[in-house]
């Protein structure tokens, strides 16, 4: 009887992250940030190995959060929001942070943290679960949480998307027309942020960054219009995470990988096929 | 309209622009022209507020300012249809609340048609060309109705067709409603018989200059 109601909860998270995520992606990708996408889950990766380490030298504060998925949130937050701040803010138009800073961001957390685990056995089988994607293995507060974080970021997202799009996409012609570009792009840094922590404590860097970019991208390959983009995205996500899931299911393959494979597999084809129409 | 009064425009603090004193009339139709460097873009980003005056004081009390930006300078990661551009231009001059729940307008595509670009509503931006992109960003620039419109290099990248068609759109606006026009070009011929100031600026000095010397003086900028 168990076994059902565990993969229950894995597929509404997996349908969760491929419905809501999409959208979060479309900000990275249009601030030009999609290495943010991948440098803001390491980071928020980091801070989970620096919670374990906490506890495992019996610091109070890390000792008081029992159980893991607890200390997974407070890691993920505790430095995946002040980095993405410290990082993001650039997406201002007035000084904006080089791919290269971001590469070297990214190399720095994932060394730091596999130092750190190397430190920590629990830390490391958690963290290593984590990375492929540990969606099998998810609780009801985990579910919860998750779902409140992406509905929250979703409707944020939708309801200013002019504003922050307006922002992104211009960052000249909206201060101009005296648009606080700074503010605006801020609350994206912060919502977005917040909807990447609570993602990567849960879901993990690889499945979060595949599905912040990959429906995105597959979307791109059909629509014209930016809020064409923004619903294909959804049934783009939406279809990725179902194939996925059903590929995991059927074949016993990591559920995390599965879907990030699957994701890449039908972008490929479609600009395989996008391709070979313009060619025509 | 505005005024500038004895600003200096610079950037980490160095001066590029210095000791500027200009006042824009309400109905001029302005052109600035300098070689490359010379500072006219510094100088129309400090007329917009793109750019804060190191000293100075810049007045932009009684202007409500359009921009065009150069086309070149809109980077689009995913498809912006040219509709879509100008929702989002026209959404930033309505409070942020009422941004949440819009709907698309008769008065965007208007916008487009009145720029001559009402058939390249549902196509997407970065397949236009240079002149259609001037004419879906004069659009935008013109669905908050301004009273004043400041372009940056409305010309570059754009063939002597769709420049002199561009002029004849501005030179429209400008008699119809008596718009302000202030912009930025290396091409000055197509606004030769539209435009009544010509601002020539060189090593962060600027000089009124009456027409017929203009031209001069961007074949020869020794003259005095």
């Amino acid at each position: 009887m168990t076994e059902p109601f565990l993969f229950g909860k894995a597929l509404w998270a997996t349908i969760l992250l491929g419905a809501f995520l999409p959208i979060v992606g479309r900000h990275l990708i249009l601030g030009r940030a999609v290495l943010l996408g991948l440098a803001i889950p390491q980071i928020a990766m980091t801070g989970i190995a620096f919670v374990f380490l906490g506890a495992s030298l019996h610091w109070p504060w890390a000792e008081s959060l029992h159980d893991e998925s607890s200390k997974a949130l407070v890691g993920s937050m505790l430095f995946g929001l002040p980095g993405l701040f410290l990082i993001a803010t650039p997406w201002n138009h007035r000084i904006r942070m080089s791919e290269t800073w971001l590469a070297v961001v990214y190399l720095g957390s994932v060394s730091i943290s596999n130092l750190i685990l190397s430190t920590d056995a629990v830390g490391e089988t958690y963290l290593d679960d984590l990375f492929h994607g540990k969606l099998l293995f998810i609780g009801d507060a985990e579910l919860r949480w998750l779902g409140i974080a992406l509905v929250f970021g979703f409707l944020v997202l939708l309801g200013f998307r002019r504003r922050f799009l307006l922002a992104l996409t211009d960052p000249d012609y909206a201060t101009v027309a005296g648009i606080a570009v700074a503010g605006w792009t801020m609350l994206a840094t912060l919502v977005c942020g917040t909807v990447i922590g609570a993602t990567v404590a849960t879901a993990g860097p690889l499945v979060t960054f595949g599905f912040l970019v990959l429906p995105v991208l597959t979307a791109a390959t059909f629509a014209k219009s930016l809020s064409g983009n923004l619903w294909t995205s959804v049934l783009a996500g939406l279809a990725i995470a179902l194939a996925g899931f059903h590929l995991s299911y059927r074949y016993d393959l990591p559920l995390g990988d599965s879907v990030v494979a699957t994701g890449c597999g039908i972008l490929l084809i479609l600009r395989l096929i996008s391709s070979f129409r313009t060619y025509r | 309209m505005i005024s500038l009064e004895n600003i200096t425009l610079g950037y980490s603090g160095k001066a590029v622009v210095e000791g500027v004193n200009l006042i824009i009339a309400a109905g001029d139709f302005m052109v600035i022209g300098g070689h490359n460097g010379g500072g006219k873009s510094t100088l129309l980003r400090g007329i917009s507020g793109l750019l804060d005056p190191l000293s100075g004081t810049v007045d932009r009390s009684h202007a409500c300012i359009g921009y065009v930006p150069q086309h070149t300078t809109i980077e689009q990661a995913l498809p912006l249809t040219a509709l879509e551009i100008v929702e989002l231009g026209a959404s930033a001059s309505a409070p942020w609340w009422k941004t949440i729940i819009t709907k698309r307008r008769a008065n965007h595509h208007q916008a487009l048609r009145d720029c001559q670009a009402g058939d390249l509503a549902s196509k997407p931006f970065s397949d236009l060309s240079g002149g259609q992109r001037q004419r879906v960003l004069l659009a935008r620039a013109l669905s908050s109705s301004p009273n004043c419109l400041l372009l940056d290099e409305p010309t570059s990248g754009v063939d002597q067709p769709a420049q002199y068609a561009l002029a004849n759109l501005l030179e429209n606006h400008h008699r119809k409603s008596g718009l302000t026009v202030v912009l930025v070009t290396h091409e000055f011929s197509p606004f030769m018989g539209i435009a009544n100031r010509f601002i020539w600026i060189q090593d962060g000095a600027l000089r009124e200059l009456p027409a017929k010397d203009f031209l001069n003086h961007q074949a020869n900028p020794t003259l005095g």
